[in-house]
């Protein structure tokens, strides 16, 4: 279940048989293990194993363990874990894709930093991603094994 | 706003080049040694191998092969298909692979039909990918 002891503030989570439709709009993290389907402008993307997100998505990070469809531009980093998928465009500046992710569709790196600059905000971005996956994994089925960091 | 097009490519409607690429060979193990291509060589033309090629060198071309590595220094320019690709350099062109490896400090812009993809961080990649299940 949600931990609402976190700090949740400007984060939206949509739960497991909730569907969305509409232009979402947020400042922090969003948390998809039901359907969005629409637009989605947000810090953080997170779709869980149930999830499914039909539009396209503007944001910071992404996170995919569900599907994602149609239109992803991540300004930094895009994770597309073991169960995700990812459909249509891509744009990201860095990407990890766990062995049994797919990726059907056109992907896009807008990485122009030279390798030394990317390194920094990159292992940055590493250990910013292990506090999220506890909040990630706290909303997924605690018995998957590919909730685990 | 949301949604415009950063970039002149053409929409995903377009006919896939990948698509007639033949499928990769059924995997077998890479029979004998690998054959290495060392930082230095430069090639264009086709190879067809049934092992593994392991390329730190320059080729432009076709290559088939159960097993393709580009290494950190290696630059492949062309049409690949193999049953296992792994690129640590430069690659662009296309390919048909089984497996596909992108590691870190690797570029690829090339159109890839795969069965499994493995990217780790770092690794930049342009292109369209499609796969294909076995």
């Amino acid at each position: 279940m949600i931990d609402h002891t976190k700090d949740t503030k400007g984060c939206l989570f949509v739960g497991e048989g909730v569907t969305i439709s509409g232009e979402i709009t947020l400042p922090g993290a969003i948390f998809v293990d039901g359907v969005v389907d629409g637009t989605i402008e947000a810090r953080e993307l997170f779709v869980g194993a149930s999830g499914c997100v039909t539009g396209s998505a503007k944001v910071a990070k992404a996170d995919i363990r569900g599907v994602m469809g149609q239109h992803l531009e991540a300004a930094e980093h895009v994770t597309l874990r073991s169960t995700g998928r990812l459909e249509g465009k891509v744009v990201y500046r860095s990407i990890d894709i766990e062995r049994g992710g797919i990726v059907q569709g056109e992907m896009v790196c807008e990485a122009a930093l030279p390798e030394t600059a990317a390194a920094a905000p990159a292992a940055e971005a590493l250990g910013d991603e292990r506090s999220r996956d506890a909040v990630a994994s706290s909303l997924s089925d605690p018995t998957d094994p590919s909730a685990a960091p | 706003m949301f949604g415009k097009r950063r970039d002149n490519t053409p929409p995903a409607t377009a006919e896939l080049e990948t698509e007639v690429l033949p499928a990769p060979p059924a995997p077998a193990p890479a029979r004998g040694r690998p054959a290495y291509f060392g930082p230095g060589f430069t090639a264009e033309g086709a190879i067809q191998f049934e092992g593994q090629l392991d390329l730190d060198g320059q080729f432009s071309g076709d290559i088939r092969a159960a097993r393709l590595i580009i290494g950190p220094t290696g630059r492949c320019d062309g049409t690949v298909i193999c049953d296992s690709l792994v690129v640590k350099g430069r690659f662009s062109g296309s390919a048909s692979c089984r497996e596909l490896e992108v590691h870190t400090g690797a570029h690829l812009m090339a159109d890839v039909t795969y069965t499994e993809i493995r990217v780790t961080p770092r690794a930049q990649i342009s292109g369209r990918l499609m796969h294909r299940n076995r």
